[in-house]
């Protein structure tokens, strides 16, 4: 029992990891971004290929990882979704088309196979008749980390109390001299390289396939469904809600299932509750 | 709409009628085949867009009504035996009573949100067809070996040919009255719709029955034209890529839009094929219909049609000369 | 006389704030009533909820001496209620005819379907609302302010009310517009239709108005002829700062 706990906590972990940069697009740029997928799923070929085709050093993956992100995150919204900016369902379908794109283009370079990759830290970690691997450990604090260096520099920095601030008030926030737009820019960036990030320690905890970017888009719509916007520990709230269900439905009823609650709670929450569990404006 | 222009449009509807009666006279029987796709995949994009391209309530979750057609009438024929006038009839119903207890409650939420829940449900019917009642649905693998229609290749292009063009005509005809307008009124501004005492929850509900009925149709036909059923061919995202592509190209909110889309996109697949293959091709579709849905929203038949209004005004000054 | 629309002691809160505070009003069959406050009195929110886009926290909606406080919107405007947004809404990609079209619209799917419809109808409020046959076949994007609201004004009467719920409808138009506006509204009161109008605009609310209730903080401050309001005490100092009538 103890064993589930540990290993839903680090599943959490990643969970929140996976979904804040999709709830920080919605929430500053009011858009849902359904090629989120994408850029985790392109963290974990492209940390593939930097370390185990290419040979270079674990860090140098990560960075080849990350740099991958931010770039196709700033890409995706200065060609597509800063055209469709006013219209967030012309977003939505736009980004799941570019979504099933980046799938194809996947195909095309690794081919449909599946792909295992290395864990970034070997090893598992035994204790009393609990043994989880200590790359999810690792994935889990890489999450608390990363999740705590962005709300320091959301609350502290002068740059990220104006992403804040665009994400309160867009109006407000462009009469104060803020330029929403470089806000909108700056949160894909941030965006793509967390989820690049999230994308490395979870095709670990999975596996590499040209089709891995659904799963975890699921628990970001999940997370940002549930949680509503804005809140940074709201979404790690649910995080831990959709981490530990899994886990324990995996653990309990069978591993096939794993996905399907996630879902019905999505359904649920949406159907009865559409403004939300924690408040939410409509769109 | 003025008279003539109704002749007019009239007109058009029976040239391609005839026109595409005649295709397999000339065609080759490879070429027939893919029309059948093309006339298939019209009937899906036309279902999506009776719902979503009118109301702008944009569904993820078609393939999960084309799913419960195909599902129906498959289980009902292979371990029930029944007749294939029995299980069609019975799997469009299911869909419409199956799709209304998903998707009613669903027409409540606005905009955004609408799409996610639709795509839920999609998900979710495909992870418990695996799961649930594997010796029914055949689990992962799906049934195969399904009854078919007809045999051959041109009689199942006059088939799906006659089926396709008929839901075309009745959608044409039943858009240009004024529910068409009230359905795209939705679109713009739900709420002053209801400020000028319409239900548009009634208006919605029209349109998913209408929706789903034709999603049903084409669902059940399409299982007993290709002879199995699969949830990862059927629940997939790309297979809904494939029914939004065709709409969005062609253009939504149009009947002649998504017929349009699905002959491009299946037309555009065969010259394609001897350069990619398999998956690939849903870069050439999702990078096209990316391009033009940025430039023009509406599609290919608003491209079409302005280009048609530049040359018209010529045509005629060279006709009367 | 019993009033034809009633509200009784309605209240509503959004969070904190309390937008409407136990206001009590009725207006008669074919009078027409003034509802003027500073901004943020609580004015909109009081059509709200008379139109039932808003539920009152507390409190209950009259009409015809039927209680309708849980009675949806679209029933509502089919009973004979209706309103103009103080923001016109038009639908964006129609022309005005068929924006106006859609106001007149049965709530039928069957009926919109089968039935021929009868455009007469249509043209003939078009055209009372100062509209051409150009303007007709014009989309919202082409027209002016003025316009928008004439299109918003003709919309909600194709729809048919007996009560007709205006707000600021005299807001971005010119001198000749607001006097065109006037002589249609009056020529509507004569056939007996009731208003309800919200304005800033006082010197043009008053020759429509039979009478005036004042609102300020969500409250009810003042009701009566429209000279005894404005020279009462409270409601100048309501005003104060605000708008100023002089005459």
């Amino acid at each position: 029992m103890i064993n589930v706990l540990i290993q839903g906590l680090a599943l959490s972990g990643l969970y929140a990891l996976l979904a804040v940069g999709f709830t920080m697009i919605f929430s500053v740029g009011r858009v849902l971004n359904l090629a989120y997928g994408v850029y985790i799923m392109l963290g974990g070929y492209m940390y593939y290929t930097a370390v185990q085709v290419l040979g270079l050093p674990k860090i140098g993956g990560f960075a080849f990882a990350i740099a991958s992100g931010i770039a196709f995150g700033v890409l995706t919204y200065t060609i597509l979704v800063r055209r469709l900016e006013d219209n967030p369902v012309a977003v939505e379908i736009a980004t799941l088309i570019l979504a099933v794109v980046m799938q194809s283009l996947i195909i095309l370079i690794y081919r449909p196979v599946s792909k295992s990759m290395w864990p970034v830290v070997q090893g598992v970690f035994r204790y009393e008749g609990v043994f989880v691997t200590y790359n999810l450990l690792v994935a889990m604090v890489v999450s608390w980390v990363a999740l705590a260096g962005l709300l320091l520099f959301v609350r502290y920095t002068r740059y990220g109390r104006a992403i804040q601030a665009v994400s309160m008030d867009r109006k407000g926030a462009v009469i104060s001299g803020i330029d929403p737009r470089q806000m909108n820019l700056a949160t894909w960036a941030i965006s793509g390289a967390l989820g690049a990030l999230a994308g490395v320690f979870f095709a670990t905890y999975t596996q590499l396939n040209p089709s891995m970017w659904v799963g975890p888009l699921i628990v970001a719509v999940a997370v940002v469904v549930v949680g509503g916007i804005g809140s940074i520990i709201g979404s790690l709230i649910v995080a831990h809600i959709i981490g530990f269900m899994e886990t324990f439905t995996t653990a309990l009823i069978a591993a096939e299932l794993r996905g399907v609650f996630t879902m019905i709670l999505i359904i649920v929450v949406l159907v009865v509750a559409p403004k939300g569990l924690f408040g939410r404006s409509e769109l | 709409m003025p008279k003539s222009q109704f002749h007019r449009y009239l007109l058009c509807w029976l040239a391609f009628g005839a026109f595409m009666c005649l295709v397999p006279l000339f065609a080759s029987t490879g070429m027939v085949r893919v029309l059948i796709f093309a006339n298939f995949l019209a009937i899906f994009a036309m279902s999506w867009d009776i719902i979503s391209g009118r109301t702008g309530y944009i569904s993820f979750g078609h393939p999960f009504l084309i799913g419960i057609a195909g599902y129906t009438t498959a289980i009902l024929t292979r371990h029930l035996d029944a007749p294939l006038y029995v299980s069609i009839p019975l799997a469009i119903l299911a869909t419409l009573v199956g799709g209304a207890l998903f998707f009613v409650p669903a027409l409540r939420i606005r905009g955004t949100y609408f799409a996610l829940v639709t795509l839920a449900f999609m998900e979710l019917m495909y992870q418990l067809t695996q799961v649930i009642a594997p010796k029914i649905t055949g689990g992962t693998r799906g049934l195969s070996g399904l009854k078919t229609i007809i045999l051959g290749a041109v009689p199942n292009y006059y088939l799906s040919f006659f089926v396709m063009f008929a839901i075309a005509f009745c959608l044409w005809l039943i858009v240009r009255t004024r529910i068409g307008s009230a359905l795209a009124a939705i679109r713009m501004d739900e709420e002053a719709v209801t400020a000028l005492g319409l239900s548009t929850f009634k208006l919605k509900l029209f349109a998913f029955g209408t929706s789903a009925a034709v999603a049903g149709i084409g669902g059940a036909l399409y299982v007993h034209y290709i002879g199995s059923i699969a949830p990862r061919a059927l629940f997939d995202i790309n297979f809904l890529f494939t029914i939004l592509v065709a709409a969005l190209l062609g253009g939504s909110g149009t009947i002649a839009g998504p017929i349009l889309g699905a002959y491009f996109l299946t037309f555009l697949l065969e010259y394609l094929r001897p350069f990619l293959s398999g998956a690939e091709r849903y870069l050439i579709y999702g990078a096209i219909t990316l391009i033009v849905y940025v430039l023009e929203p509406r599609g290919l038949h608003s491209i079409l049609e302005r280009a048609y209004a530049r040359i018209a005004p010529a045509l005629a000054r060279g006709f009367a000369r | 006389m019993t009033a034809l629309l009633k509200l009784s002691g309605a209240s509503k809160k959004f969070g904190g704030l309390v937008a409407v505070n136990n206001v009590s009003f009725g207006v008669e069959k074919g009078e027409s009533l003034g509802l003027i406050g500073p901004n943020g009195a609580g004015k909109t929110t009081t059509f709200s909820i008379l139109m039932g886009e808003h539920r009152p926290d507390s409190g209950s909606v009259e009409f015809r001496g039927q209680t309708i406080t849980k009675v949806p919107t679209h029933r509502r405007v089919q009973m004979g209620i209706a309103r103009t947004h103080q923001i016109p809404r038009p639908f964006g990609e129609m022309d005005v005819f068929e924006n106006v079209r859609v106001g007149s619209m049965p709530d039928s799917v069957w009926r919109l379907i089968a039935e021929k419809e009868p455009e007469r109808d249509e043209w003939e409020i078009i055209k009372s609302v100062g509209f051409g046959e150009r303007e007709a076949g014009m989309l919202p994007g082409q027209l002016s302010m003025g316009e928008l609201r004439k299109l918003e004004l003709a919309r909600t009467l194709a729809a048919g009310p007996e009560v007709l719920l205006l707000d600021e409808v005299f807001a971005g138009l010119t001198v000749g517009e607001i006097a065109q506006l006037t002589d249609l509204l009056l020529e509507r009161k004569k056939l007996g239709m009731t208003y309800m109008i919200v304005s800033h605009d006082l010197r043009s609310l008053k020759p429509l108005v039979d009478r005036v209730i004042v609102m300020s903080f969500g409250s009810l401050i003042a009701e009566g002829e429209f000279d005894d309001v404005m020279a009462d005490e409270g409601v100048r100092e309501a005003y104060l700062g605000q708008a100023r009538f002089d005459e």
